[in-house]
């Protein structure tokens, strides 16, 4: 009985298929053949030219004829039950309560024979998030929808929390220091590096005849100053387009609603769902560590309501004092924790082995090949500082577990101090490397929800009894 | 550190993953007969790297078939209960993954020819984001497993 409930998608699903592939494949090729066989003058088409593209047509349209063969669905209690593979067979069950999204679109050539594409989303962007049935009828994409949409609508993970509907606003003072410690002109400043290099031969002679004159004598000053009026340059720019954009920046919470404003000139804003937000994270750039001034960011499950714009920054900004402040009021969900633990002493030679050896293998390399002699040698003034950057990563990584919320800290260039809720965490991973096991690390993986890729939170080298500690309380069955 | 999951995999994974070796070494190795005679008519290049890449695939197939599968099925092992699954595996490097029903999005099987040929499957758990995979189990068991799995994922409700 069961079997006989399985449909398959309709069988103008093969040419269609077909169709698209075939175009997207093979247009190209026979245009760009075209173009060539013009360039030299002596194209002609053949039979055997013929011949050989519907050969080609007809490989796709058996291979979308297996696939249509093999693909077979069914609605059972509310299940969407997918059976696919031509070779491998794969066997997918999906239950309405994960289905965020269903849809419907059809092209020119499905419209005509009144047929539908059905879309099915659910959460997460594994690539698997994604699910379509092609060429059904209308009706039946229409029963279909009815079928699976009707437990849908509950799928909210978190209960909205009320909220005393607090605003922060960025001060204009705040406003300028955030643009002048933003950090991006470094980014500018390669771009306009590229640019430069790639512009020279418009550049004209005489300027490089003044160059020249110059970086004959005293050559390595000139190089550095013009390094230095590019950087001051990008600095000044960034600082200013950063001003500009964030400027008047404000972000206000009421119910579920996080609503965030934000530009001197041209004003826009954004309004995001709270439970949307699936962890946050505060970064400190280089240039603001010595502050310690922190820009909020959240990692943001499901897709933007409307306009389609999604925050990336909940807020540019923030002094230290006004953390708990700001986390207890616009993110209540959240919680805040100054001091956070530190890795056990044996991680540290760990940390700074890993921050170096990058650094030792090209000093190594430009050091005993002659050819970079003896400049080669100066690679290894970069070591001490390796050395002293791997010792202040590890000194700044840190974590700690506190009631519901587990707090990692890291650092690469920035700091970042990750918050993640107990219920917003996916899955939680553990490995040991046989180095580790000697010196009884582990290294700690927490998986959180995200648009468009999950994100995993890393935590590297903690004592395999802080592993435990974070096991049993993520565990529902041993805690 | 922790006790580890108690359910081993099938032991039939270790032919399946046997078949799959030897099959791969025979592709490299036809890949490099058709590569030497290329060279023979056409390239005439030295040929002793050629047999550099004959040993290496030699050895890589035997350790691919022989070993690696024996050791693979000594250390995968695989844990379910009505709150968590809890997978472990990795020859050298362990990793021991913790998903919470709750959190399992979808479950699905599957089973390419060679599997199919011993009676396997792979199944696959989908989070929000993350996927994990326990391969070749007996195709009944990983069919019940799938069941029990999206089951459990349905009637776990979060009390946090």
């Amino acid at each position: 009985m069961k079997m006989s409930e399985f449909q398959r998608q309709h069988p103008l699903m093969i040419p269609y298929k077909a169709g698209k592939q075939f175009f997207g494949i093979i247009l190209p090729i026979i245009l760009i053949s075209l173009l060539t066989g013009l360039r030299e003058g002596e194209f002609s088409i053949g039979w055997t030219h013929l011949l050989g593209v519907l050969g080609v047509f007809c490989l796709f349209l058996f291979y979308n004829f297996l696939e249509w063969f093999f693909f077979y669905y069914q609605v059972v209690d509310g299940i969407l039950h997918i059976r696919s593979g031509i070779l491998i067979k794969n066997e997918r069950y999906i239950r309405p309560e994960r289905i965020q999204a269903i849809n419907t679109r059809a092209g020119i050539f499905l419209r005509i024979f009144n047929l539908l594409t059905l879309t099915v989303e659910t959460a997460g962007g594994s690539g698997e998030a994604e699910l379509n049935i092609t060429a059904l009828r209308a009706e039946e994409a229409e029963r279909l929808e009815k079928k699976l949409a009707i437990n849908s609508e509950n799928m909210s993970p978190t209960e909205p929390q009320t909220c005393t509907g607090n605003a922060f606003s960025l001060s204009p003072r705040d406003i300028i220091i955030s643009g002048l410690t933003s950090g991006n002109f470094l980014i500018l400043f390669s771009i306009l590096g590229v640019i430069l290099s790639q512009a020279y031969p418009i550049i004209p002679d005489w300027f490089w005849d003044f160059v020249f004159l110059f970086v004959s004598e005293r050559g390595p000053v000139i190089v550095g100053f013009l390094i230095l009026i590019l950087l001051l340059l990008s600095w000044i720019i960034s600082s200013i387009k950063e001003i500009v954009q964030l400027g008047k920046f404000s972000v206000y919470r009421s119910g579920d609603e996080i609503k965030i404003a934000w530009g001197l000139i041209e004003k826009k804003s954004m309004s995001l769902e709270a439970h949307r937000v699936q962890a946050i994270s505060l970064e400190e750039g280089i240039l603001r560590l010595p502050w310690r001034l922190r820009e909020v960011k959240p990692e943001i499950v499901g897709r933007a309501t409307e306009g389609g714009e999604e925050a990336s920054v909940l807020y540019p900004l923030l002094r230290p004092e006004d953390t708990p402040e700001f986390i207890q009021s616009i993110l209540p969900e959240f919680s805040w924790r100054e001091k956070l633990k530190p890795l056990p002493q044996r991680a540290r030679i760990r940390y700074i082995f890993r921050t170096t050896i990058l650094f030792l293998l090209l000093s190594l390399i430009f050091s005993l090949i002659p050819f970079f002699q003896p400049y080669g040698l100066l690679t290894l003034i970069l070591i001490p500082p390796a050395l002293y950057y791997g010792n202040i990563r590890f000194k700044e990584t840190g974590w700690a577990i506190e009631d519901n919320y587990i707090f990692i800290q890291n650092r690469l260039l920035a700091r970042q101090i990750s918050i993640i809720p107990y219920s917003n965490i996916q899955d939680l991973r553990l490995t040991i490397n046989p180095l580790q096991r000697r010196k009884r690390l582990a290294t700690l993986q927490v998986g959180v929800a995200s648009s468009p890729n999950a994100r995993i939170f890393k935590l590297k080298d903690i004592d395999q009894e802080t592993a435990r500690q974070f096991w049993y309380w993520f565990s529902r069955s041993r805690s | 550190m922790l006790e580890q999951p108690q359910e081993n995999l099938d032991p039939r994974a270790f032919y399946a993953w046997f078949w799959r070796g030897i099959f791969i070494g025979a592709f490299l190795l036809v890949l490099i007969t058709c590569f030497s005679i290329i060279n023979r008519l056409w390239l005439g290049w030295a040929e002793w790297w050629i047999w550099i890449l004959l040993v290496f695939t030699i050895v890589l197939t035997l350790l691919e078939a022989l070993i690696i599968p024996k050791l693979r099925l000594k250390f995968w092992r695989y844990e379910l209960n009505e709150e968590e699954i809890d997978i472990q595996h990795g020859i050298l490097i362990i990793k021991r993954s913790l998903i919470p029903m709750i959190r399992v999005q979808h479950v699905d099987t599957e089973h390419g020819p060679i599997l199919r040929r011993f009676g396997l499957a792979t199944l696959r758990i989908y989070t929000a984001g993350t996927t994990h995979r326990i391969p070749a189990l007996d195709a009944q068991n990983a069919h019940a497993l799938r069941r029990q799995i999206a089951y459990l994922a349905q009637v776990s409700d979060e009390d946090v």
